[in-house]
């Protein structure tokens, strides 16, 4: 591999200079330091209580991670609702808009349940929960997993 | 096999096709830096607090280097710079992966269309990393805008 430092080092200084230039005039940018949004306690549950909803059977688990993700491992019952899948009306026709939902990925920086539970909830499923820490803290917990084909 | 990778016109196709492959795949993260960031926070490898810095910067580097690859500036550098980037890419979903973590690469372009962290995509980033070995390694290019500036 050869290359000259100067250009280098030029490349690195342009790219920087454009990149906090764009940042700070784009309306995409974001903050140099990232500070997470802290979800309402409201709607969000530990491991503990989402097992406790497991047991219970009052709820429906919603795998947000994509189909062949689920379908190596996930909750048993949960239904697979990839967030990112375009017709999510029809993959929850079944499902009533009363109905309390509780919504996973693999672990609480995947984001996919989060996103899920937004667009879900535009949709009219207004009792829907985030179970954040995943399919990572399901499975540390030894609890129950079911291997299936996509519901 | 060394007439095959001294041809100046297979090293050409080889920079455009890099070039053109950098500037998609920044444009696409540059359009969506927060999603970038996240994807970056999954690998669980930098503090979450640092992790807009990469996102901010990277997809312009990636973007620098296209445009050079593509024009024919800067040529070696730029091919190294963006191999130096993609070498740090794969050693990240090697990690990613050896941990079992299943997440999306963040990677904004793929060959193979694959973008999930998985032993293909450490392929197809490392015939990558070849490629622009073999267009660092080169002396003079095909139809370059350095050579202009040679003559002058």
């Amino acid at each position: 591999m050869k290359f000259c430092k100067t250009e280098v080092l030029k490349i690195l200084g342009v790219a920087i200079l454009s990149a906090v230039l764009f940042n700070s005039f784009s309306s995409q940018g974001v903050e140099y330091i990232y500070s997470p949004d802290v979800p309402g306690d409201k709607k969000v549950v530990s491991l503990e209580e989402a097992k406790k909803l497991f047991d219970e059977k009052e709820v429906l688990f919603l795998d947000a991670r994509p189909v062949s993700i689920y379908k190596r491992g996930h909750i048993p019952g949960a239904v697979s609702v990839p967030y990112n899948a375009p017709e999510k009306e029809k993959l929850m026709a079944d499902i009533s808009k009363d109905k309390n939902l509780v919504v996973y990925c693999y672990s609480q920086r995947c984001n996919q349940a989060r996103l899920l539970q937004k667009r879900i909830e535009k949709l009219g499923y207004n009792n829907t929960t985030l179970f954040d820490g995943g399919i990572k803290e399901w499975t540390k917990a030894n609890y129950p997993m079911e291997k299936s084909e996509a519901k | 096999m060394k007439e095959l990778i001294d041809n100046k016109y297979l090293i050409f196709i080889l920079r455009l096709a890099a070039g053109f492959f950098f500037i998609y795949a920044a444009q696409s993260k540059l359009f969506n830096m927060a999603g970038f960031a996240q994807a970056i926070r999954a690998y669980e490898i930098i503090p979450d607090s640092l992790s807009t810095l990469p996102a901010i910067i990277f997809p312009w580097i990636e973007l620098y280097c296209g445009v050079l690859l593509l024009v024919g500036f800067y040529t070696r550098s730029s091919a190294s710079v963006a191999a130096v980037l993609m070498i740090l890419f794969t050693v990240n979903i090697l990690i990613a992966l050896l941990r079992g973590l299943e997440i999306d690469c963040g990677c904004g372009a793929s060959i193979s269309g694959i973008d999930r962290v998985s032993w293909s995509k450490i392929t197809e980033n490392s015939f990558i990393i070849l490629i622009l070995f073999l267009i660092s390694s080169r002396k003079s290019f095909f139809l370059a805008l350095e050579n202009k500036r040679k003559v002058n």
